[in-house]
């Protein structure tokens, strides 16, 4: 067993991250306005598109970044590990900043950046999965029997509570995986004309 | 119009609420948790002081080589401070016991476990804000408490101290003094040690005190070690405690004794024992019927045999050592007035025995000296033939002579008496067995009244007839020389015809007669406290 204190090394680290990225992105709106503008521009530009796919852009990010988060209260405590578990919002972090970048030099193209991101929120998705998945306590790897074996039989040396907390985010983290791909399946059918089809 | 006035005042004040910005709301929260961080630091600085005090309330300082504290005046009050001091800081500066404090509730929650790390995750966003609450509470606690502290420890509390000090420096010679005076120079029956202090027993421990009065552990009452308090002073009735000898820890009969001190000396087998049975009985009852002063005896066992032997009528054989009887009367004052018997043995006397005889210290306040008639042949031949051979039972063998002069030898030389100065210690000389037929048609109550009714031209008084008649009887036995040595040596010696049993050893209780007066002239003539009790139950036996 151990103690809240000893756990409150990782919420402080993960505040930490947090209000680093958040004082970057304070720090960004400051002195690249430019940059910030074109970032903001672009983030924007989902509200042109059908509720559904800023519902289901936003919900995935959340969600990623909540069963990251989940996934750092299981691993060694070290800036590593956490680092390691919170890799993909990170890399989707880092990707509208990077598109940011790419946007201030060429023309935007709202719809392919939308297109990445689905497909970015599809791969970080299943990381997190895999991730949680091979967490001590989340059940057994395959989705037949995952769903087969509620959490009270999986692994005993788990607290249930957490047993719980795991099989309801891999739960969501599954659905989620079903969704992406019809969003993005629709996305496509959708905007066709616009894509050029 | 005055109450569109107020309406139109309260529309205003709620507007300008209304115009609160969020940099107020910001402020204002800040000073409200800082406002909150300074109560709850004041709050635990006060509950570390009132800790620290109620722990430190009974931590005193011990006297050296006594079983005793320094008064809180005199040495205990700055100790106390510095054990409050140092463990007020010691609390202060500890964050695990306040139970209304930030820095405590954090201490505990982050010591909280669970098998559940998604539970201590959610636990941690409600220990950090209070982690951070704590610290800020703790620099707070710490920096405000030193100043009180410093202020109240190294300003308030000593001006105190040092002014409690200074009173007591005044009041302690007073008080001694006013001891002093109250005690009185007693001597212990087991040693004879002569002293006015005994040592004093704690009521709640056991241990004793030998430097139980009035000075730097009190002036009225003074801690033991044991953390009770105890009367120190005549003025708090330290007598109420258990006494002991200073020098040797024989139990006292009382602390502070005003003794009338009688030694009762005879041969063996002469009635003293007899006599102080049949005094003790007659005197305690007496009084208690009386109702005039609480009497009580000490020791007790000694008391419950010489009961005993008054009840049976049969008395115990000698004793080889000296017997010590209290008879204690209480009184409101300091001291107790008490009557002090030594019954010493005839052996004791006669053998020279006196390393450990009370007479080697020539305390006494009289002396009554027992005289067997039917010690002398005649007497006793007279007696047989009168009232049968069984009438001369349990005589004395030892010569009546003998025993005086060995007394008188001993006494001379313990006293430092010089070979022409008299003493004037008196003497009572009691003839015992007055209710023998023989003995009482010489000397008898009734003998001695119709002689002085006969010839009131030769006595001065009943007393005096009582005293001539009594030594011309015993010139008449042959115990001229018994009253030529007492006279010469004594210049206060008085004659008393007494029978303390009343009658032949048959196991019927004693009926004794006359056995007050004695005691009561040598109360009368030694200025004893107890003289005009004693002559009260001596006029109610009449």
């Amino acid at each position: 067993m151990t103690t809240i204190r000893k756990t409150a090394k990782i919420t402080l680290t993960l505040s930490a991250l947090f209000i680093t990225v958040a004082i970057l992105i304070k720090w960004t709106s400051l002195q690249l306005d430019q940059y910030y503008f074109e970032i903001s521009v672009l983030w924007s530009s989902k509200d042109i598109f059908s509720w559904w796919h800023g519902f289901i852009v936003q919900f995935s990010f959340w969600l990623v970044l909540l069963a990251s988060c989940i996934e750092t209260l299981f691993c060694e405590i070290s800036v590593v590990n956490i680092l390691k578990c919170l890799r993909a919002p990170l890399v989707l972090v880092l990707f509208v900043a990077a598109w940011g970048i790419v946007a201030m030099f060429t023309l935007e193209n709202f719809l392919l950046f939308w297109m990445f991101y689905y497909g970015g929120l599809f791969v970080c998705n299943q990381v997190v999965y895999r991730g949680i998945t091979s967490v001590k306590g989340a059940g057994p790897s395959g989705i037949k029997l995952f769903l087969k074996s509620p959490p009270s039989k999986n692994g005993g040396d788990v607290s249930l509570v957490d047993r719980y907390v795991l099989y309801v985010t891999r739960i969501a983290l599954l659905v989620n995986m079903l969704v992406l791909p019809i969003s993005l399946a629709v996305y496509f059918v959708q905007y066709q004309q616009m894509f050029g089809f | 119009m005055r109450t569109k006035e107020i309406i139109y005042a309260l529309k205003q004040v709620r507007s300008v609420s209304n115009e609160t910005t969020a940099e107020d709301v910001f402020f204002m929260g800040i000073f409200s948790i800082f406002f909150l961080l300074l109560l709850v630091a004041l709050i635990n600085i006060f509950a570390s002081l009132v800790r620290a005090i109620i722990e430190n309330k009974s931590s005193w300082k011990k006297k050296p080589d006594s079983e005793l504290m320094y008064s809180f005046a005199a040495g205990s009050g700055m100790f106390q401070l510095n054990s409050i001091f140092m463990d007020a800081i010691k609390y202060m500066i500890d964050r695990k016991w306040p139970k209304f404090s930030f820095a405590s509730l954090a201490y505990r929650l982050g010591n909280f476990q669970n098998d559940s790390k998604f539970i201590l995750f959610l636990g941690t966003f409600a220990y950090l804000p209070l982690a951070a609450l704590g610290a800020l509470e703790m620099i707070f606690r710490l920096s405000i408490g030193f100043i009180i502290y410093l202020y109240i420890f190294i300003f308030i509390c000593p001006l105190l101290l040092l002014g409690f000090w200074v009173i007591n420096l005044i009041l302690m010679p007073l008080f001694k003094l006013a001891d002093r005076f109250s005690l009185v120079t007693q001597h212990c029956p087991n040693c004879y040690a002569t002293f006015k202090l005994p040592a004093f027993e704690c009521p709640h421990c056991g241990k004793q005190h030998s430097n139980l009065f009035p000075g730097r552990c009190g002036l009225l009452f003074a801690r033991c070690t044991c953390g009770h308090f105890i009367p120190c002073a005549s003025l708090s009735k330290r007598k109420k405690l258990k006494s002991y000898c200073p020098k040797c820890g024989h139990p006292l009969a009382g602390p502070n004794l005003k003794a009338l001190t009688i030694q009762v000396v005879g041969g063996t087998s002469s009635g003293k024992t007899a006599y102080i049975a049949a005094f003790q009985h007659q005197y305690v009852e007496t009084v208690q019927n009386l109702g005039v002063r609480k009497v009580s005896t000490s020791p007790e066992d000694d008391f419950r045999d010489l009961e005993r032997m008054y009840r049976s009528g049969k008395t115990d054989m000698p004793s080889p050592k000296v017997r010590t009887y209290y008879i204690l009367h209480d009184s409101k004052g300091s001291s107790d007035d008490c009557i002090v018997i030594y019954d010493v043995p005839g052996k004791i006397i006669l053998n020279e025995q006196y390393e450990r005889n009370p007479l080697n210290f020539a305390y006494s306040d009289g002396i009554v000296i027992i005289i067997d008639p039917l010690s002398v042949r005649s007497v006793r031949e007279e007696c047989e033939k009168t009232t049968g051979p069984a009438s001369t039972n349990g005589f004395s063998e030892n010569s009546p002579e003998d025993v005086l002069v060995q007394f008188i030898n001993k006494y001379s030389e313990v006293a430092g008496r010089a070979a022409k100065k008299m003493s004037d210690t008196p003497i009572a000389v009691v003839i015992t067995k007055m209710d023998l037929t023989v003995v009482r048609r010489k000397i008898g109550p009734v003998k001695i009244k119709a002689e002085y009714a006969a010839n009131q031209n030769q006595y001065s008084s009943l007393e005096d007839a009582r005293d001539k008649i009594c030594k011309k009887y015993l010139v008449d036995i042959g115990l001229v020389n018994v009253i030529n040595n007492l006279e010469s040596v004594f210049s206060k010696v008085s004659y008393f015809p007494v029978s303390s049993m009343g009658h032949f050893a048959d196991g019927s209780p004693f009926d004794p007669q006359n056995v007050i007066a004695p005691i009561a002239w040598l109360a009368q003539k030694s200025q004893s406290g107890v003289k005009d009790l004693t002559a009260l139950v001596q006029g109610e036996i009449k």
